[in-house]
């Protein structure tokens, strides 16, 4: 087990290299000379040569290299060209709202997705499961960009039920920064209209960024409970008068959990990469947004931080889950 | 992915690649046979008629546009749908009908080079690991592992951010995140094949690798790499649409759905058919490659017809 | 994508109102001139109590990012300053060209107007706490010039040497020499962000290295003015409060509290104002502005600014013949773009030069839309049909629809325009990158706006030749002999000759040898609440507010 778990860490950090290096490569074959963008147009000569000098950029390659992975790992990720700000200042900032927003993007897919998997399996035909279709059909499909402005035509546009964007209502102020995110950081502090604020504005992005998962979730799991059901130790209990309710917690679900795991654990790397499309559509200041302004202001330091983070975030995430299996199910070691 | 979803049927790739066990399928509730004809069920119908439509309009789209979709029409700009501008026009004044019947061709066309160029990496690479064996194996799956080890939407936005936005760049930064599929694919096939007793006894007559590959195991290994190209073909036009989206793939005025999204954003409320047709596009191409792709699965890949 | 992009450049703010540009010639302006309206808390003999209007809500799609008035160059950053900050003297109100105290109490200009002697207020409070002095402004206006980043150009023009030529005469007085006489320095230092004072005990305390503060002062708040950062949230939210010293006072009604808040999505801008929620809001989409000229809890105010808007020429290969240029001119569909895209939120533009600045010409020429004219001068240039031009664009509700409307006209004439969209940071790496003109497109859109109300200062960037490539806005490597004596004559002119020459520099820019497709300058459009008062829009201080003048 401890042996798994440092190999899978040793990889991380090889993965890690890996795309510091592609990112690395990448960020010098932009083109525009991050110097120029940093100093600003009319910069004087002297100036932007200094500049060179003091970003480290007029060393050779490699050694930039070196000296960006030695940054690394005290944690400094070089100056946003952008905010102007250390881009681990900018980080600090903008990452938990995107954790707030995945995680729950993530506890909706699991309320939402294992009763209406387990539902669609037990009873097939019934309303539940052509529920269930419809939204594993259209969620692989529908774009979530589009279904984010779609959600906002609708729920804010004509309705007006829920906010369009951003994680609190304008001129709120926001809780004290423990976490970051806003309804845990509420909560501790007592602030319990600032608590509901931010669930009504997590309610949309959760829900449009989730509902693809959703419906990879809900295949996944009525799929492996058919399968798991239809299994002779299954129909076996069945034949011996054992409840079915029983049957479809203690043996089917629980056997359905173990791929659907496996689903979650990938899709933490679709909602990240869907953050950074749900983030531009409700003005949601996490890292997601923060990449999207940066390419556009060809910001490296910020892309390669937020790529190298979000590796990270994918990379533990995944440990987790493949630890979760030893929890689900007992037969799994490693 | 990308875009592109982890479905069930990757995931047993990965569970089978890293030798996660998995619990014995048993009997399948719905039985599929293969001869089992894809058009057999509706909702695969329905696939297939949208992938024939789409590519149709590949082909024919910008023919057969009523208006020309990158001249504008100035003295209707943003009017709403009507006989002329069946789903109306963008701010500029382009036909967004028009647009979106010459739009196929570019969100198709970036999505086939997408996964071709995937497939010339993915597909070479693959076979290596499986023949070859050993510390290449290791070597070529370790990479890969890193490539699918993040959000590959964000390898994507770094690439196209460092390549400059426009839809090559596009389809080559997409192409990095779709290629270790297919490498992993056909690793798998190719060491499930290798043991097979006619595999075996071609390598005994002294059949040598290369053919080998593409005699005896490519052929057999084709069902599941055409299945992953059809859903793929889906997931690279949505991938292509979202990096437009925040505008590192097509540009305007070039009628890619994506940019027509975006082109239209600002008029959400005044114009709402400005965003909402390019959508309805977008959406029923992915729906009907993966619908396409689950019909193929079910006749060409019996093992995982259940999943759907 | 509008939403990210609504920053504007600095680079391209511009300067205002006709006119009383008049006064400045230098050593008219001797007397300390009266305390304007603004400010008039401080003198009353009477203050009245201060009203607390609660907080008033800004929405916008751009956001604050570096806040030192060396290099910051977006008008999100200067809308923070302008609030936070104080210049040694202000524009007067909507004025271009009249000024009126601020951190200077009074001024006189002597020694043939090369000497300005600044008499500073007493009893300024930093938002640090240290009382400001005349070390702190000549500290800042120093280091604005030494630090060599976007902005010292501003100042570089009337001040080679600092440590020689801006001196303090004591606690509360400042004296600058000039080398020469130089009408427009006062209009330069009320630059309302270049020339903010900042404290300079905060910026040596936190020097790095040869960066007087910058690094520093690009995220504190450093100023006098009425408001201080509370709290800052990059990208979402910046919320002030106001300063209780302010050296303004408090007097009569206003806000305690500005929040300025990022919500890049037009359409939802728009509902926050229609709902009430926001008080103010810039850069919606036309069709906006007209729905909500009929809500009758809101006003529009569409002034005209100095902003001008228009398509550099790259003065090489194919559009070398000013023939081919002037093709273009008549190619293109004013109409179009005025009254399709704009839907009248902005009027033709007829050279480099703004309705409202100084040495702008009403009778200039201006070009009528005519294809045929188009073919023949463009045949007269060598340029066929079947011919390719090329054009770099990025984002922008009209530049970009310019664009389009010119591939469709010239398409008509069967001359191809390919265009090639990117985004702001890169389409201004190459505006202001290094290429020489072989390596540009044939067509650069840009906008472009003065920083004080002279038409030198408008024109030297965009058409003088030593302003090219990486040298000033000068993107198509536009020379035209007569153009540059022309300025270097009106670099030192006086007004009625410096007028002159911009009507001659405006007919040569436009009509014989073009620099630019001019298009149209854009209305400054401001949406509020209508029981907002006291906004006071100046025709310079573009997108950004003065949120302690207002009320409701």
């Amino acid at each position: 087990m401890i042996r798994f778990v440092v190999r899978r860490l040793a990889f991380l950090v090889l993965v890690l290299l890996g795309i510091s290096l592609i990112t690395f490569v990448l960020s010098h074959i932009v083109p525009a000379d991050p110097v120029r963008l940093y100093a600003g147009p009319r910069a004087t000569p002297a100036t932007i040569r200094l500049i060179r000098h003091q970003l480290g950029f007029d060393q050779p390659l490699p050694q930039q290299y070196l000296l960006y992975l030695s940054n690394l790992l005290h944690g400094n990720f070089g100056y946003s060209l952008e905010s102007h700000r250390a881009v681990s200042a900018d980080l600090y900032d903008y990452l938990p709202a995107t954790i707030e927003l995945t995680l729950a993007a993530v506890v909706f897919i699991l309320v939402v997705g294992i009763p209406l998997g387990v539902l669609s399996a037990v009873l097939p035909g019934s309303i539940v499961d052509q529920v269930g279709r419809v939204i594993a059909t259209t969620g692989v499909a529908l774009p979530a960009f589009w279904l984010g402005l779609m959600a906002q035509l609708v729920f804010f546009d004509l309705l007006g039920w829920l906010p369009a964007g951003g994680r609190l209502n304008e001129s709120a102020n926001p809780p004290p920064h423990i976490t970051g995110l806003y309804t845990v950081d509420s909560l501790v502090s007592g602030q319990f209209a600032t608590f509901g604020q931010s669930l009504f504005h997590l309610l949309l992005p959760a829900v449009v960024l989730g509902y693809g998962s959703l419906a990879v979730l809900t295949r996944q799991i009525r799929a492996s409970m058919l399968d798991v059901m239809g299994q002779d130790y299954v129909r076996t209990a069945r034949g011996k008068g054992m409840p079915r309710r029983i049957i479809v917690i203690r043996h089917a679900l629980r056997n359905a959990l173990v791929p659907a795991t496996t689903v979650m654990g990938l899709q933490i790397g679709y909602l990240l990469g869907g953050a950074l499309l749900v983030e531009d559509v409700f003005s949601w200041p996490g890292i997601g947004r923060y990449a999207t302004l940066a390419t556009l202001t060809l910001d490296y330091n910020a892309i390669m931080a937020v790529t190298i983070v979000a590796a990270l975030m994918y990379g533990l995430v995944n440990l987790v889950v493949d630890l979760l299996y030893v929890v689900i199910d007992p037969r799994i070691a490693y | 992915m990308a875009h592109k979803m982890v479905t069930p049927a990757d995931a047993q790739i990965i569970q089978d690649d890293i030798g996660l066990p998995t619990i014995s399928r048993g009997q399948r509730f719905v039985h599929h046979t293969i001869t089992q004809n894809l058009l057999l069920r509706p909702v695969h119908l329905l696939g297939v008629v949208i992938v024939v439509a789409v590519t149709l309009l590949a082909f024919f789209g910008p023919v057969i546009a009523p208006h020309n979709p990158v001249i504008p029409d100035y003295t209707a700009m943003l009017a709403g749908p009507s006989a002329n501008h069946l789903f109306g026009t963008d701010p500029i004044g382009y036909d967004i009908f028009s647009r979106i019947l010459a739009g196929a061709r570019l969100s198709l066309g970036t999505a086939v080079s997408v996964l071709a160029i995937a497939l010339v990496i993915g597909l070479p690479l693959g076979a290596l690991s499986g023949m070859a064996g050993g510390w290449i194996d290791e070597v070529v799956m370790r990479v890969t592992d890193m490539f699918l080890a993040f959000p590959a939407l964000i390898l994507a936005l770094a690439i196209a951010a460092a390549l400059g936005p426009g839809l090559v760049s596009a389809a080559i930064a997409l192409s990095m995140a779709f290629w270790p599929w297919y490498a992993r694919l056909l690793r798998g096939q190719v060491l499930s094949l290798k043991n097979m007793d006619y595999v075996q006894a071609a390598t005994i007559i002294g059949t040598r690798p290369v053919g080998l590959m593409w005699r005896h195991i490519l052929p057999n290994a084709l069902s599941p790499i055409i299945v992953e190209l059809s859903m793929d073909v889906g997931y690279a036009v949505l991938a292509t649409a979202s990096l437009s989206f925040i505008g590192l793939g097509a540009q305007p005025p070039s009628p890619e759905w994506g940019a027509m999204i975006v082109a239209g954003r600002d008029y959400l409320r005044t114009a709402w058919w400005t965003e909402a047709f390019p959508g309805i596009a977008l959406t029923l191409t992915v729906l009907g490659f993966n619908l396409t792709g689950d019909g193929l699965r079910d006749a060409l890949d019996p093992r995982a017809a259940h999943i759907r | 994508m509008i939403s990210s992009c609504g920053t504007r450049q600095r680079l391209t703010r511009a300067l205002s109102i006709v006119g009383v540009a008049g006064l400045l010639a230098g050593s008219t302006m001797l007397s300390p001139l009266g305390v304007s309206a603004q400010h008039s808390g401080w003198v009353t003999s009477h203050p009245a109590a201060f009203v607390d209007q609660g907080t008033v809500t800004m929405v916008t799609d751009g956001s604050a990012a570096d806040l030192d008035p060396a290099s910051e160059e977006l008008a999100s950053s200067d809308n923070i300053d302008r609030n936070i900050g104080n210049t040694l003297v202000d524009l007067k109100g909507s004025s271009v060209g009249q000024v009126v105290p601020s951190l200077a109490q009074s001024w006189t200009i002597t020694n043939g107007g090369k000497r300005y002697i600044f008499n500073l207020r007493h009893g300024v409070y930093f938002h640090t706490g240290h009382l400001m002095t005349s070390a702190d402004v000549v500290y800042s206006l120093t280091r604005t010039i030494k630090a060599g980043l976007t902005n010292s150009y501003l100042l570089t023009r009337f001040i080679s040497n600092p440590a020689k030529q801006i001196r303090a005469v004591g606690k509360y007085r400042v004296e600058i020499d000039l080398s020469r006489p130089q009408q427009f320095l006062l209009l330069a230092l009320a630059d309302s962000y270049v020339c903010m004072i900042l404290d300079s005990k905060a910026l040596k305390a936190h020097a790095k290295g040869n960066d007087y503060g910058h690094a520093y002062a690009t995220s504190h708040d450093l100023g006098t003015g009425p408001y201080r950062i509370q709290s800052w949230q990059h990208n979402q939210q910046v919320t002030l409060v106001r300063f209780p010293r302010y050296w303004g006072g408090w007097s009569g009604p206003h806000f305690s509290k500005v929040v300025v808040q990022t919500v890049p999505e037009s359409s939802s801008r728009r509902e926050l104002l229609e709902r009430g929620q926001a008080d103010l809001t810039f850069d919606l989409t036309p069709q906006d502005y007209r729905a909500m000229q009929h809500n009758s809890r809101l006003q529009v105010s569409s002034p005209y600014g100095t902003e001008v808007d228009y398509i550099q020429f790259d003065d090489y290969g194919k559009l070398k013949n000013p023939a081919a240029r002037q093709a273009l001119s008549y190619a293109f569909d004013y109409n179009a773009l005025l009254n399709g895209v704009m839907k009248g939120f902005a009027r033709r533009a007829t050279g480099p030069y703004p309705h409202v600045l100084l040495g702008y010409n009403p009778h200039g020429f201006t070009y009528q839309t005519n294809l045929s004219k188009a073919k023949a001068l463009f045949a007269r240039a060598g340029i066929k049909a079947g011919a390719t031009l090329t054009m770099d664009e990025y984002p922008s509700t009209d530049l970009d629809a310019a664009g389009l409307i010119l591939q469709a006209q010239l398409s008509q004439i069967g001359i191809k325009l390919q265009i090639k969209q990117m985004t702001e940071a890169t389409y201004n790496g190459i505006l202001y990158g290094t290429e020489g003109p072989s390596g540009r497109p044939d067509l650069m859109p840009f906008g472009w706006w003065p920083d004080f109300n002279d038409p030198y200062d408008m024109a030297v960037p965009l058409v003088a030749s030593w302003s090219a490539g990486a040298n000033g806005a000068n993107g198509g490597y536009y020379k035209d002999s007569r153009v540059d004596s022309l300025l270097k004559q009106m670099e030192t002119a006086r007004r009625s000759v410096l007028v002159n020459d911009a009507h001659e520099l405006q007919n040569i820019v436009t009509q014989k040898d073009p620099a630019a497709l001019w298009l149209v300058e854009p209305a400054q459009t401001t949406v509020l609440q209508r029981k907002l008062k006291g906004y006071v829009f100046n025709p310079l201080e573009l997108q950004t507010y003065n949120f302690y003048t207002m009320h409701h």
